[in-house]
């Protein structure tokens, strides 16, 4: 009898401090939802439905109902070339930011350089991506507009005028090559870790092996690295077809890419609808939201090797 | 004509001399380690015969063929890393069949020679995996079928064993060791771990400095060291100062107490010298006939599972023992008087 | 060998050229504007301009608040996170990184109809509602930087024992993290800062659409209508930049050095 009544006794203090513990974890637990409110509420209000209601609004007539009008309309002729001369200008700077930006990396990194080197180029690259907007067009425009510095003295030394060349800072080139200064840059600090990672042993190894410069590079260095490339380039492409202040500061919207027709749209409705301005919206998402997402998948590839 | 000939190289990084006119010869078919501490020049020396480093003096000859200024490609000399080094986007067969690839050999050959090689490695198995999907014991095993699959003149093993754990480290010496036999081929193997070094070598070079300290079987270099950096690198060793008595008849003194040697020690009457002992080569109770005796204190005792490590004070040295932990055998205790007893053979006479 | 170096210094050298130019071309127009002769006179009118002044303390205070409430909102969240809600991280990472997913025009665009004047939450309607608004935007812009700083700086120091320790001491939450938490992640709080600085001073699109004179708007302004000027205020965004970026590295070189000396 007695040892069966000190089991129950056990067992009821067993259960007291079980409830103690479970409703103190509950109270812990409380303050930490608590703590993270703060930031669910931020980003539901500033940034995830703000933009939510801005792609229902692609979906909806001016009167709210249901429709695909706004979606169909995005193929009318005019909203079409700007979205052809957004991807080709995206494309073109993120496949210049991604070469150029690769060779840059890959010769600090692993190219026997001067060690300042490589922290130089990492500080000026944090510098120069950040330096994008408006300040950039006006650097460009002192260098490459009618009267800039490098404009005048190709005159000058090569009696050669760029633009008689059909050169424009304010037309496609002009503006992809503006682009490159944030776009090169930005390509060094994401890929910098993925060269990083090239082993040196694997260089050692696959030259005990037999191979050449050209073999290694053909069967190990772009093989390893080609998920990390195509995934920045990605990025990059995603970061130049969002863009809009240097594009607008330096053509001042004679060009008509997306951004800046949207940017025209927002400030006075100049499609005379404001749904379709919401499917403008949309279609941009669509785009570098599909970009993201192929980069990250390429990104888990590409780190899918290196544990 | 040795098969491997390595004639005074050094290796200069402006006035850093990380290897000092290093020779070596290397037989056909040898199992060479180069032991040492980190920076003692072991794995420059290595880089050379791989043909990373060329050497700012000096040569090396392989097969009768002066390969100093011919690059790694050029060499066929198959090198294991440390940190296995496999291709990640490769698999393991295409690990194996990298060299073959790039030799330009037939597809159905270089099938062949991946099976084979995979099967020498006991991990037939594992070719269509990824090397991430691979412990390191077993990535260190393909790095090994990758390395033989050329059939290369000589192995060159890194530290092949550092990134291991303790156990597969020591399965994987012996497989290596093996396969090694079964192929005949021409091994020189890095390591910093001396029991690595003189359970699987023919032949063991201790490096210090950037020098070669001593070249020797295993078995030389343990009970044979010559100097007091290789003695008390390889083992544990009680090192002792000692005084000459008498250089013909091989007497001398420790602290008083007078001792005797095999060997002539190299110097004069009243020389001082330096002598090691083995903590296993002591054991403790009366003095006996045709042995070295030496009264002393017990200061200490450590338990090392199968070995306890008795410490003891005599005249001015610290001397540490080893016996076995018998259930029967009391050990002293801490403070007792004890007479230790040593073969005149194991005192070791270092040169420096 | 020799030849993959002579291309690594070309590739770097042609990278510094490009780079160095339109700075040097810049530098080097923006002391233009007294005819045959250098001189600092376009900075002189830009920094006395009233415009200027007021733009540029504008985007300063704009940024400072943005600061805090970055602050205010990421550290409590890195740190509950990392504590107890171990399971909410990956929401958590995926929501800071939509602002470099979404571009920032439409973010904004998403504002504007959602706050105009004839919303439930008309902030657009008054002065001090359209500045609250765009704080938030730029908590927002920045978010995927301040957060990533604050939570590497959280990682990098044991969180979980910190707590436990100051608790068996008797301190409680608020507490733990003012007095504990928040001084051992103070660099990465200011890498964040200089980070978020950075993206702040100079933007653009967020201010212009929702016409607040900020710096941003004001450059752009500046830029349509008068030559030299605009070369000497892109030399002083570039040294606002670089300074953010320098001072980063402190920060950062900081945070380094103090979890070398814990190991």
């Amino acid at each position: 009898m007695q040892s069966a009544t000190f089991i129950e006794d056990q067992q009821v203090t067993t259960a007291s401090t079980l409830q103690n513990k479970t409703s103190k974890a509950m109270n812990r637990d409380l303050v930490a939802w608590l703590g993270v409110s703060p930031f669910f509420i931020f980003a539901a209000l500033f940034l995830i439905l703000p933009t939510f209601l801005l792609l229902v609004g692609a979906f909806q007539d001016p009167s709210g109902n249901f429709t695909l009008q706004n979606i169909a309309n995005l193929f009318r002729s005019d909203i079409i070339k700007s979205f052809t001369l957004s991807l080709e200008i995206s494309a073109t700077s993120a496949l210049g930011g991604a070469l150029f930006g690769f060779i840059l990396a890959y010769a600090a990194v692993n190219g026997g350089l001067p060690s300042w080197i490589r922290p130089t180029l990492m500080t000026f690259s944090g510098v120069a991506s950040n330096f994008a907007g408006v300040p950039l067009a006006f650097a460009f425009i002192a260098t490459l507009g009618r009267t800039g510095l490098v404009t005048a003295a190709l005159v000058k030394i090569f009696d050669f005028n760029i633009y008689n060349a059909g050169f424009n800072l304010l037309d496609f080139w002009g503006l992809t090559l503006t682009y490159l200064y944030f776009q090169i840059p930005l390509m060094v600090l994401i890929l910098t870790p993925a060269i990083d990672g090239l082993k040196k042993e694997w260089r050692e190894a696959s030259l005990t092996l037999g191979s050449s410069t050209f073999q290694h590079w053909r069967y190990v260095i772009l093989p390893i690295l080609w998920p990390s490339i195509a995934g920045s380039t990605l990025l990059l492409f995603a970061n130049a077809f969002g863009a809009v202040a240097t594009a607008y500061a330096l053509t001042n919207s004679s060009l008509n890419i997306v951004p800046i027709l949207l940017f025209a749209q927002i400030r006075g409705d100049v499609l005379h609808d404001p749904n379709l301005g919401y499917a403008l919206a949309l279609g941009m998402v669509a785009i570098t939201g599909v970009s993201n997402v192929l980069y990250i998948m390429l990104r888990a590839r590409a780190e899918r090797w290196m544990k | 004509m040795s098969f491997v000939e390595i004639k005074e190289i050094s290796k200069n990084y402006g006035a850093n001399h990380v290897v000092r006119k290093v020779d070596l010869n290397i037989e056909k078919g040898e199992f060479i380690s180069l032991l040492g501490p980190s920076g003692c020049g072991k794995t420059t020396v290595l880089r050379m015969i791989a043909g990373f480093e060329t050497p700012s003096t000096g040569s090396v000859t392989i097969d009768n063929e002066d390969v100093t200024q011919l690059n790694p490609a050029q060499r066929n000399v198959g090198m294991v890393f440390q940190a296995y080094a496999l291709f990640p986007n490769m698999t393991v067969a295409d690990n194996v069949a990298f060299g073959l690839k790039i030799a330009g050999k037939p597809a159905a050959e270089i099938k062949a020679r991946v099976a084979e090689m995979l099967e020498l490695v006991k991990l037939p198995l594992v070719g269509d995996r990824y090397p991430y999907q691979l412990s390191g014991g077993q990535q260190q095993r393909i790095a090994l079928a990758r390395a033989l699959a050329i059939s290369p003149r000589i192995l060159l093993l890194d530290e092949p064993l550092s990134a291991l754990d303790a156990k597969i480290r020591v399965s994987l010496r012996e497989e290596i060791r093996s396969v090694q036999r079964k192929l005949g081929i021409t091994t020189v193997f890095v390591t910093h771990d001396q029991e690595e070094a003189l359970s699987i070598s023919d032949r063991v070079v201790v490096m210090n400095e950037g020098r070669i300290e001593q070249l020797g079987t295993p078995p030389e270099i343990y009970n044979q060291p010559r100097t007091r950096f290789v003695a008390s690198f390889v083992g544990t060793l009680t090192i002792m100062s000692a005084k000459i008595v008498d250089p013909v008849a091989r007497t001398l003194t420790i602290g008083d107490q007078p001792v005797k040697s095999r060997l002539s020690p190299k110097g004069k009457s009243g020389d001082e010298i330096t002598v090691g002992l083995r903590p296993e080569a002591i054991s403790l109770g009366k003095a006996r006939a045709n042995s070295n005796s030496l009264n002393a204190n017990v200061t200490d005792i450590n338990f090392l599972g199968s070995i306890l490590r008795v410490k003891m004070r005599c005249g001015a040295h610290d001397i540490a023992l080893d016996m076995f932990n018998q259930n029967m055998s009391k050990p002293p205790e801490v403070g007792a008087p004890v007479t230790i007893n040593f073969d005149p053979n194991d005192l070791v006479i270092l040169d420096a | 060998m020799k030849n993959s170096k002579i291309g690594a210094w070309l590739a770097v050298i042609l990278g510094a050229l490009y780079f160095l130019l339109p700075l040097i071309a810049t530098f080097e127009f923006s002391l233009r504007l007294k005819r045959g002769e250098y001189s600092f006179e376009a900075y002189k009118i830009v920094l006395s301009d009233p415009d200027f002044q007021s733009a540029f303390t504008y985007s300063i205070v704009l940024a400072i608040v943005t600061i805090v409430i970055g602050i205010l909102i990421v550290v409590p969240t890195a740190y509950w996170v990392q504590l107890r809600l171990p399971k909410l991280r990956p929401l958590v990472e995926f929501i800071t990184l939509l602002p470099l997913v979404i571009p920032a025009i439409i973010i904004v665009f998403g504002y504007v109809r959602m706050y105009n004047t004839s919303s439930i939450l008309p902030l657009t309607q008054t002065a001090l509602g359209t500045d609250a608004l765009l704080s938030f935007g730029y908590v927002a812009l920045a978010l995927p930087y301040m957060y990533r700083a604050v939570e590497t700086g959280m990682r990098s120091i044991d969180v979980g024992t910190l707590t436990e320790a100051a608790e068996s001491l008797g301190a409680k939450w608020p507490m733990i993290l003012w007095k504990v938490i928040l001084p051992n992640i103070k660099s990465a709080i200011l890498s964040g800062a200089f980070l978020t600085f950075a993206t702040v001073i100079g933007e653009f699109t967020f201010a212009s659409l929702l016409n607040r004179p900020t710096f941003g708007p004001y450059l752009q302004l500046i830029g349509a209508k008068r030559a030299y000027e605009p070369a000497a205020l892109a030399i002083i965004a570039f040294i606002i930049t670089w300074a953010c970026m320098g001072l980063l590295q402190v920060a950062g070189g900081a945070m380094r050095s103090a979890n070398g000396a814990k190991k």
